[in-house]
């Protein structure tokens, strides 16, 4: 991959990705801070990158991992992440119904979580996050379902007014 | 109820149009230095590395206030330190490549890193350890199975790498032949099924091959799999590229195996595994910077040298990994360096004063004293060397110090037409355990007041920090020293041999409770195709350091015996002396020429070194129920602990008796780690 391509895929993707990591994090500042590591190790690995048939797919996967293994490592030792690219960066505010809505992703199971934001957000198809998941696409399909029905109530619940109930695990 | 889909689309949108945090460019540089972390072009850094150091070392001048300086040759000099590296833990698969590809719900987490195969066998198909194949390095890479959401470790699950480099390509050819074997021709203990998958190539981008094998066996032990519906997945990578050899091992309990054939997991890691392989294989490359490290990077190795501000020169450089190795020669011979696992250096160089100090761990404390010798022996067998081109000529003395486990000093003089000369260098070589520090001092500070003795002295001296350090390095780099008299060699007091799942059984007129007791026999002698077995007691009692129980009644007899070893490589022996006996024998008959007996190995998932395995009469001689003896044999450290229970078994009871015996050799198994080292 040549630099003025990487570019362009940077320039087209690194929103997506990061919303799309957003939703699946929680956390838009750290999202941003893995993708754009992810993308670094991208050129770094670019040899891997070009034989990748979704290269959006890889980088999205490492950022995901990134941002896994640094929660994990901050929750053990306790200590600040590491800036993986220069220093924090500064983000534009998200809407307020974005937060609430990621606020409700974040109450999802991580699979189900996992399979809204691939489908919905990504827009990759069943099999395709069958095989970036590494489950039947059956499984897939039944954490949509089951994903959707939970967000639907969660959404409703953050009404003001509303008949909170608690997720119904189905 | 609002509609989640909507809201989740427009989600996907909510940064279109925000500015990008930072330009490609940048994110490009910094994918740059990753990589020039990883692979250092090494033309371009060995010479760099080269003219900055080769000067301080290299070009010392003598000539007393002549401007006609020959250069002090023969000395220390600089040399490229990539041509073929050893193999280092650098070579093993990192933890951040071990991926599970299941969107990062699990993940590989490296859990440990040691010298040799490790005690437990790599694979269930591993017929011996690569060692065993005539491997001249082994290093050994373990990895956790860990829920990334609640940072569980799963057990069940393991994966492993070993790499191995052998004396010649055609040696690692061999030896990958066989590995694979292993895999096609294969019962792991306590199956009953495996089902060998085919070895299929696997695109890795470097010279060599790589394949990947999916194999499947079963039964899981019923304390996992109830119900009968798991099966373990092997899967197994091989890497073969000159003259090394890596194998990943990976298995997973499951009832399927949800993967694209391209997107299993040692097929994903298998690429990255023989990139790291082959680093300092003679492609060019150098090792990677980064990696696992036996020596620490907090080291002190520069301690006790002057601060750079006293310097007319460079001052202190390092420690680290980058700068070039000491190289030796002397009578127009350079010194052939032995393989080693890592290696820290720093320099001190000011004006005609430099000071080298070269860390270096070794496979073994055997490996670091032939080091050392052989680099004495190398000076002392030159003696005196040749007459340069400008006159000049040096003379070697080796001469022993007293420091580390192991020390000498060579002292280089140079002497003109048979006269002495006050220019000259040392070097002192200090060894303790499997690391060597040579400290090379030139210049100045290399034959200070022409008095070799005060040098020796004062570089001794001058380096009492790092030399103290050495000492917390053993451990690091030889891993315990199995032949050590072992800590526990006697039998804790109240050891729960009796240990029982549910009521403990108590003496009655049917029932004869023996112990637990330094008399008791509790395990009972007992052949295999005519070989004893070698099991604690089993009629070879040694009270001072045993403890036996037993239990006998009306359906059997359970014995029960620990005996402390005086080392772990004597439980160890044992332990290779039983599985010898029991692998090579499937039919037998115990000697009374009625009936055959059918040994048969079973699961022994004790979470330590074990083998469970039993026999039953083939057929009987139409009196009385079929009968057999099962037995459990746990090492924990230097302790053996041997399970036997005799009765009226038909082979279907056998193996179903055979789980709960493993979970009764957990138990106690557990209350065996004060016989290790570091604890479980």
């Amino acid at each position: 991959m040549e630099a003025q391509e990487f570019d362009e895929l940077y320039a087209a993707s690194f929103r997506r990705i990061t919303s799309q990591v957003y939703a699946m994090i929680g956390d838009l500042d750290e999202a941003t801070e893995c993708v754009q590591e992810a993308f670094a190790r991208a050129w770094a690995n670019r040899r891997k990158l070009d034989k990748a048939e979704y290269p959006e797919a890889w980088i999205r996967t490492t950022a995901y991992r990134l941002a896994v293994s640094r929660w994990r490592r901050t929750r053990l030792a306790k200590r600040p992440t590491d800036r993986a690219v220069g220093s924090h960066t500064q983000l534009p505010a998200v809407d307020e119904s974005h937060v609430a809505l990621v606020a409700a992703l974040k109450k999802l199971p991580e699979a189900q979580r996992q399979a809204l934001v691939l489908h919905h957000i990504a827009d990759l198809p069943v099999h395709q996050i069958a095989a970036e998941v590494g489950v039947p696409e059956g499984t897939i399909k039944a954490r949509l379902s089951r994903g959707r029905t939970a967000l639907a109530a969660l959404l409703t619940d953050e009404t003001p007014g509303g008949l909170a109930g608690g997720m119904s695990h189905v | 109820m609002s509609d989640p889909i909507e809201k989740l689309t427009r989600l996907g949108d909510a940064m279109e149009g925000a500015p990008m945090p930072l330009p490609a460019s940048e994110i490009r540089a910094r994918g740059d230095r990753i990589r020039r972390r990883r692979h250092i072009v090494v033309a371009g850094a060995s010479a760099a590395v080269v003219a900055a150091v080769a000067v301080p070392v290299v070009a010392l001048t003598i000539g007393g206030g002549s401007d006609d300086k020959p250069e002090l040759a023969p000395s220390p000099t600089i040399s490229d330190p990539v041509a073929t590296a050893p193999l280092t833990t650098e070579n093993l698969l990192t933890g951040e490549d071990a991926v599970y590809p299941t969107g990062g719900m699990v993940d590989w987490v490296e859990s440990d890193t040691y010298p040799g195969d490790g005690q437990a066998a790599f694979s269930p198909c591993a017929q011996q350890s690569l060692d065993g194949l005539g491997a001249e390095a082994v290093l050994r890479r373990d990895f956790e199975f860990v829920v990334t959401e609640t940072n569980e470790v799963d057990g069940t699950n393991y994966l492993n790498e070993v790499i191995a480099e052998f004396p010649s390509a055609a040696d690692a050819e061999a030896a990958y032949a066989e590995i694979k074997e292993w895999h096609v021709e294969c019962l792991p203990p306590g199956a009953d099924r495996y089902d060998a998958g085919d070895f299929a190539a696997v695109p890795v981008g470097v010279e060599g091959t790589a394949e990947v094998q999916l194999s499947t066996y079963r039964p899981v032990d019923e304390s996992l799999d109830p119900t009968g519906d798991l099966g373990y997945f092997l899967e197994t990578g091989l890497v073969l590229s000159g003259d090394r050899v890596a194998v990943l091992s990976q298995s997973i309990v499951g009832q399927d195996y949800n993967f694209e054939a391209d997107r299993r997991p040692i097929v994903v890691m298998l690429p990255d595994a023989a990139r790291q392989l082959v680093l300092g294989n003679g492609d060019g490359q150098p090792s990677e910077p980064g990696g696992t490290r036996l020596i620490p990077d907090d080291f002190p190795l520069a301690a006790g040298w002057p601060d750079s501000s006293q310097a007319d020169g460079e001052g202190l450089e390092g420690p680290n990994r980058t700068l070039p190795s000491l190289e030796f020669s002397a009578c127009d011979a350079t010194f052939a360096e032995p393989d080693y696992l890592d290696r820290l250096l720093a320099t001190w160089s000011g004006a005609e004063d430099y000071r080298v100090r070269q860390l270096t761990v070794y496979a073994d404390a055997a490996a670091a004293t032939t080091a050392t010798d052989e680099l004495v022996d190398f000076f002392r067998s030159c003696g005196t060397g040749p007459v340069r081109d400008d006159g000049y000529r040096t003379d070697y003395e080796v001469v022993p110090v007293d420091a580390g486990e192991q020390a000498w000093a060579v002292l280089q003089r140079d002497s003109f037409e048979g006269a002495e000369t006050p220019f000259g260098s040392t070097t002192v070589v200090v060894r303790v355990g499997a690391a060597v520090m040579i400290l090379d001092h030139g210049g100045h500070a290399g034959y200070p007041s022409g008095d070799g003795q005060a040098a020796i002295a004062s570089i001794i001296d001058e380096a009492a920090e790092p030399i103290t350090a050495m000492t917390a390095l053993r451990q690091a780099a030889d891993g315990p020293d199995l032949t050590n008299p072992a800590e526990v060699t006697t039998i804790p007091d109240g050891f729960p041999l009796g240990l029982a799942i549910s009521e403990p059984p108590e003496e009655d007129g049917g029932t004869n409770v023996a112990g637990p007791g330094a008399e008791v026999a509790g395990v009972r002698a007992q052949t295999a195709c005519g070989t004893p077995l070698a099991m604690p007691n089993a009629g070879s009692p040694d009270p001072e350091h045993e403890l036996g129980y037993s239990v006998s009644d009306i359906e059997g007899y359970d014995g029960r015996t620990i005996r402390a070893y005086p080392t772990v490589e004597a439980a160890l022996d044992e332990m290779a002396s039983l599985r010898a006996a029991v692998q090579g024998c499937n039919r037998d008959d115990d000697g009374d020429g009625r009936s055959d007996r059918r040994w048969r190995t079973f699961s022994s998932d004790t979470g330590y070194d074990s083998v469970t395995f039993g026999y039953t009469y083939d057929g009987t001689d139409d009196v009385g129920a079929p009968a057999g003896q099962l037995y459990t044999v746990v090492r924990v450290g230097n302790a053996i602990l041997a399970i036997e229970w005799a009765g009226e078994y038909s082979a279907e009871l056998m193996a179903d008796s055979a789980s709960t015996q493993v979970q009764i050799a957990r138990g106690i198994g557990a209350e065996m780690c004060v016989f290790t080292v570091d604890g479980c």
